[in-house]
């Protein structure tokens, strides 16, 4: 994290800390960060085995979405004619909100994982789908003339030009995608499940424990910011080449 | 760094040189005997056209084999136009195409075009930048990397094969993209204002390379260029276009073979009349 976001959250927690120590809210309506910081390190192991079914549900979703995006763009890309017809359907899929959909895709996915994982992919496929579709469509007509001309078939075309190019694109869009995905892993768990961080969020919330509500929220973010941290990493090592022109 | 000389790979000097001229890097850059005043290209009557507007309407030329032709005209006359619609990336509304003397209907697989960007594929390096018309059909040998290795060194590029083109200047990734047009191994090379976005002692180095390029491997060469100075210093015909629908309008010849000299004064008159018929003919 760089030294001004930095600065900025510890204002942040400077400023929640001693409004709470001074005005006297209750820890049940607004713990202090000291309170959140200490019960999140006493409630450690449960809050990572609640983490780790969180976790595995957003990557489920992830990989779900992935599958089903990345020949869905190819197919949009290959038949642009297509759109018109898919298209109102994927901004559907957006415009829904993923609360009303839960309780229908517990219903159809049951308690278990399932239901989660499609909640979560359901979130990240848009983005994908937009940013893959738009890198694959973002050569321009000169690259695809040079390849025509130099005898390259369709097929070649996308291996050696298309994809590589869209690569950014993707990645752009898988980042969007996950580092908001666990919005719908922790939505399917409020709606009913029997582990993960919103579950554990229902639970503590129903005891009256906000400092563990708010230490399993303080555990998503971490997820979140993990997972964001991890795209990242995947993007510098596979676009080295984006590096600065040269004059 | 300056390109140097394209002289004979000294491993290969036993290859073609039955013309008696330097034998070529590569199989693949085979050189054409010059055949001086054999007619490589005819193009007769050729017409495109987009909606009602025609671009080009009864166009009509003839390259030489062996030549450095200049075609010189207005912005937008249709210039480009002319190398799409000869590459086959636009059909074209009517005319003829005759490729040594056979009618065709365009030079698709016939003729290697370079566009005024490089486009070079970011992600590869100069050297696989360069391989890329073998590697899309699927036959690279080693011998072909060795060649490719030969020919970017011989382009002033040796040290750089191995960078990525975000890391070499603007004039290094033309100079590639012009390695990658000679991979395609075809004689007749279409330039599209190649040089037009360098510095001018890249762009002076890079006129010379293609002179080079000439000579060495007798390549024909077409090249659309805005530069007057550019197309005297180096073709042995200019071609001065009307604007659309394009037509030659004005065919000059200037003597003795590129670069010519900038300061003698028969070249600095013809640049006047040049210049003063391309402000007339893009005034119109």
């Amino acid at each position: 994290m760089r030294s001004p976001s930095r600065l900025l959250l510890l204002l942040f927690l400077l400023f929640w800390e001693g409004g709470c120590r001074l005005s006297g809210v209750s820890p049940l309506i607004l713990p202090p960060p000291s309170l959140v910081l200490s019960v999140f390190w006493s409630h450690l192991p449960l809050l990572v085995s609640h983490a780790l079914t969180t976790g595995a549900e957003i990557l489920g979703g992830a990989i779900l979405a992935l599958s089903v995006a990345f020949p869905l763009s190819l197919l949009l890309f290959f038949f642009p004619r297509l759109e018109a017809f898919l298209a109102p359907l994927l901004v559907a899929s957006q415009a829904i909100p993923v609360f009303a959909l839960a309780p229908l895709l517990i219903l159809w996915f049951g308690y278990g994982p399932g239901s989660k994982i499609v909640m979560a992919a359901l979130i990240v496929f848009f983005p994908v789908v937009v940013s893959f579709l738009a890198g694959l469509r973002d050569c321009g007509d000169d690259y695809e003339e040079l390849f025509r001309l130099l005898g390259a078939g369709r097929m070649k075309t996308l291996i050696t030009l298309h994809l590589p190019w869209s690569l950014p694109f993707l990645l752009a869009g898988l980042k969007a995608g996950l580092s908001v995905a666990a919005i719908g892993a922790v939505i399917g768990e409020w709606v009913g499940a029997k582990r993960g961080l919103g579950y554990l969020m229902i639970q503590a919330n129903a005891r009256l424990r906000t400092d563990l509500v708010f230490a399993a929220v303080l555990a998503l973010t971490l997820m979140g910011l993990s997972l964001w941290s991890a795209v990242s990493c995947l993007e510098r090592r596979l676009l080295r080449w984006k590096g600065g022109e040269r004059s | 760094m300056k390109p140097r000389p394209l002289e004979p790979d000294p491993g290969h000097a036993g290859e073609g040189k039955s013309d008696g001229v330097s034998a070529p890097f590569h199989p693949l850059l085979r050189r054409v005997p010059l055949k001086e005043g054999t007619s490589l290209l005819r193009i007769r009557g050729l017409t495109k056209k987009f909606g009602s507007a025609a671009v080009l309407d009864g166009f009509a030329l003839d390259v030489a084999e062996g030549s450095f032709t200049a075609l010189l005209g207005p912005s937008g006359c249709g210039k480009s136009t002319l190398f799409n619609v000869l590459t086959g990336i636009l059909p074209s509304d009517g005319g003829s195409v005759f490729w040594r003397g056979e009618k065709r209907d365009d030079l698709a697989g016939l003729a290697a075009y370079m566009q005024q960007r490089d486009l070079l594929l970011p992600w590869l390096s100069l050297e696989t930048n360069a391989l890329l018309p073998l590697s899309l059909l699927g036959r690279v040998s080693s011998e072909d990397r060795r060649r490719v290795r030969d020919l970017l060194a011989a382009f002033g590029l040796g040290r750089h094969g191995s960078c990525r083109p975000c890391r070499v200047s603007g004039g290094m990734r033309q100079r590639c993209a012009l390695v990658r047009t000679l991979m395609t191994g075809k004689d007749l090379i279409l330039l599209d204002e190649p040089l037009s976005s360098l510095d001018a002692v890249t762009r002076l180095d890079l006129q010379d390379l293609l002179l080079e390029l000439r000579r060495a491997y007798g390549k024909t060469i077409v090249m659309v260029t805005h530069d007057v100075e550019e197309a005297l210093r180096l073709a042995d015909e200019v071609v001065l276009l009307s604007p659309a629908p394009m037509a030659p309008v004005e065919i000059v010849r200037p003597s003795g073979k590129g670069p010519r000299p900038v300061d003698d004064p028969l070249w600095v008159r013809t640049k006047g009349r040049l210049v003063a018929s391309l402000r007339r003919e893009a005034s119109r």
